[in-house]
């Protein structure tokens, strides 16, 4: 039951999360654009490309038979969300995460990192269980 | 029983000859295409002024439009054109209303940024349609055809 609850949660979480990128896809972009690590073009293609896998891997983690698959992509997606998080740190950028669009307050680099990180443990721990 | 079941399934794949991989290929090839297919389709239904680009030598033909800078604060700041505004997403909020402010109704607006490679004159363009302005240009080549223009170079074509 909890297992149900907590995979119930995950895949919303990321459900929303692709949403919400969708409904503004410029302000998605600008976010990508913000973190100065690719050019106007890819950024682009990233913004449309984005929203669309967080949406088809929360699906595809309330079904049986996608589910490692779709697990081992979302710890793989967080991991690359972190790396550019710590990259734009480092660089001293001033941007926002831009995970959930304008909907949710930013968290701050730490905060972000934090949240990404028990996702990735959530994730990893569903994947366990049939 | 479960090792029952385990066992037929190495039987199974052994006698096609395969390897009992942890991850499907073809799963995480799904994966990786599905998004792709419907991020495509998204740009095709998300609207796009790109038809309503207009030519260096058009926009500079307008003696009432009103100029958008749409590149960052930094290269603002360094030079812009004469009279441009600046408006892009990183600031949406604070600038829109100073935009407002400038811009007469059925004004004009010509948006550029860096080159004819960048999009966020684009993403200004889409937000301005949203909020009602009209008419709305995108100038081909961006800042760097007004840098040619300037010192008398043949424009990008």
């Amino acid at each position: 039951m909890i297992i149900l609850l907590l995979r119930l949660v995950l895949s919303g979480v990321f459900i929303y999360a692709g949403i919400i990128k969708l409904l503004d896809l410029p302000q998605f972009e600008q976010n990508i654009l913000n973190y100065q690590l690719l050019a106007e073009t890819p950024s682009y293609l990233l913004s449309l490309y984005l929203p669309w896998l967080e949406i088809t891997l929360s699906i595809c983690l309330k079904t049986r038979s996608y589910r490692r698959e779709a697990s081992l992509f979302l710890v793989g997606l967080l991991t690359v969300f972190s790396l550019g998080l710590i990259s734009a740190w480092v660089r001293g950028l001033n941007v926002e995460c831009g995970c959930f669009g304008e909907s949710l307050p930013d968290f701050g680099y730490a905060g972000s990192m934090i949240r990404n990180l028990a996702f990735s443990l959530m994730v990893i721990y569903l994947a366990r269980f049939k | 029983m479960e090792g029952g079941r385990s066992g037929a399934r190495v039987t199974h794949n052994l006698s096609h000859g395969q390897v009992n991989a942890p991850y499907s290929l073809r799963r995480i090839a799904i994966l990786v295409i599905a998004p792709a297919c419907l991020a495509t389709l998204t740009s095709l239904i998300v609207s796009k002024p790109d038809g309503r680009k207009i030519s260096i030598e058009d926009a500079l033909g307008y003696s009432n439009a009103l100029w958008i800078d749409a590149r960052s604060a930094e290269d603002f700041e360094k030079n812009h054109h004469e009279g441009a505004i600046h408006l892009n997403l990183s600031n949406w909020d604070r600038q829109l209303p100073e935009f407002l402010a400038q811009w007469e109704l059925d004004q004009a607006v010509i948006i550029y940024c860096g080159s004819d490679d960048c999009q966020s004159s684009l993403q200004v363009a889409i937000r301005l349609q949203e909020a009602g302005v009209s008419p709305l240009h995108i100038l081909h080549g961006g800042w760097e055809a007004l840098q040619r223009i300037k010192a008398n170079k043949t424009p990008l074509p």
